[in-house]
C-alpha cells in the first residue's frame, strides 16, 4: 500500500462511524492534525470511546498513551489536565510532570523515541525550555 | 457429483441483476454470510436488494471478492499490486466503494480502503485534509483558529 491514488475531488461527506474507523487506524500525528482540522472532528477525536477503542487497538502494541484532555472541547478557557493510560489494561493514572504547570502553564509534546519525551514547556509567562524526559524513571 | 456452483442474485441500485458465486460473497461478506445462515435467503426465487449500491460499485465489489476468492493462495505482492490497481478510482468512486463495503460488512476491502484514505492524509497539511474531506466550515472561532495554528504551525 505504498502508491496513493490523487486525489482530485473532494471526498463527500463521510458517516461518522467510517470517519472514525478510519481514525482507529490512523497514527497519533495524523490524529493530532485532524483534530485541528474542524469542530466536529476535534469532539469527536477527543470523545473517551474514541481513545478507549484507540488504546485497545494499540495494546497489541504494549505502549501506553499519553492523553491530553480538554475540558470543554474548546481552546480557549478550557480546563487542561494530562492523564497516562495503559494501554493493556485501560487504567488510567495521573501523570505527573517535572515541572510546575500553573495556569498560564503549557507544554507541548515535540515528539517521543524509545519512550523518552522530548516537550517544550513553560511553566509561566513567555519563556519556553526544552526537555527530554523519561516519563518511566521520572528523570 | 459434478453438482453446479451455487449462485446467488444480488440486486443492484438500478435493478441490474448480478450473479454471483454463493460461496465469494458469503466468504467475504459478513451480511450475506448472515442471509445464508439464518436461511433468510431463498436459493430458487430471491434475490437480495442492494438498494444503496449501484451497478458499477456493485460489479467492482464482486470483482474484488471474486479475486480475492480464486487467488488467496498468490504471493503478497500480487495481491497488493492488484489491490493498488483495483482501488485506481477518482474519489467518488472510492467514496462509492467505502460505502457499499460499508453496508456489506466486507472487512478486508473496508481496511484496503481505510488504509488508503490514512496515506492520503498522513503528513497532509490542515488545508489538504479539508480539501479532502471536504470540509468547507471549520467551525472554530477565529481565535481558536489562531490558538491552533500557534500550538501546532508545522501543520499549517
Amino acid at each position: 500500500m505504498s502508491d496513493v491514488p490523487p486525489v482530485s475531488i473532494p471526498l463527500p461527506d463521510l458517516p461518522d462511524e467510517v470517519m472514525l474507523d478510519i481514525f482507529h487506524r490512523a497514527d497519533a500525528s495524523t490524529i493530532l492534525n485532524a483534530r485541528s482540522t474542524c469542530r466536529s472532528w476535534r469532539v469527536k477525536l477527543s470523545s473517551y470511546d474514541f481513545v478507549t477503542t484507540l488504546a485497545q487497538r494499540w495494546k497489541h502494541h504494549g505502549c501506553s498513551l499519553l492523553m491530553h484532555f480538554c475540558y470543554p472541547s474548546s481552546l480557549m478557557n478550557s480546563v487542561d489536565w494530562v492523564m497516562r493510560m495503559d494501554a493493556s489494561s485501560g487504567y488510567t493514572m495521573p501523570f505527573h510532570f517535572p515541572f510546575l504547570l500553573t495556569y498560564e502553564g503549557w507544554f507541548h509534546i515535540i515528539g517521543v523515541e524509545n519512550g523518552i519525551l522530548c516537550k517544550r514547556y513553560s511553566s509561566m509567562g513567555k519563556n519556553s525550555y526544552l526537555l527530554s524526559w523519561n516519563p518511566v524513571s521520572r528523570k | 457429483m459434478g453438482s453446479p456452483v451455487k449462485k446467488i442474485m444480488l440486486c443492484s441500485s438500478e435493478k441490474e441483476i448480478f450473479s454471483v458465486e454463493e460461496q465469494v460473497m458469503v466468504q467475504h461478506s459478513v451480511i450475506i454470510n448472515n442471509m445464508i445462515e439464518d436461511g433468510s435467503y431463498n436459493h430458487e426465487e430471491s434475490k437480495i436488494p442492494l438498494d444503496c449500491v449501484d451497478s458499477k460499485t456493485l460489479k467492482k465489489v464482486i470483482d474484488y471478492c471474486t479475486h480475492h476468492t480464486h487467488h488467496h493462495n498468490d504471493n503478497q505482492e500480487d495481491l497488493e499490486a492488484w489491490d493498488a490497481q483495483f482501488l485506481n478510482v477518482d474519489s467518488n468512486g472510492l467514496y462509492d466503494l467505502l460505502m457499499a463495503a460499508n453496508y456489506l460488512e466486507i472487512r478486508n476491502l473496508l481496511d484496503l480502503i481505510y488504509g488508503t484514505i490514512k496515506n492520503m492524509i498522513k503528513g497532509k497539511k490542515i488545508d489538504e485534509i479539508r480539501r479532502i474531506f471536504n470540509i468547507k466550515d471549520h467551525g472554530f472561532t477565529p481565535e481558536e483558529e489562531e490558538q491552533n495554528r500557534k500550538e501546532y504551525p508545522h501543520f499549517y
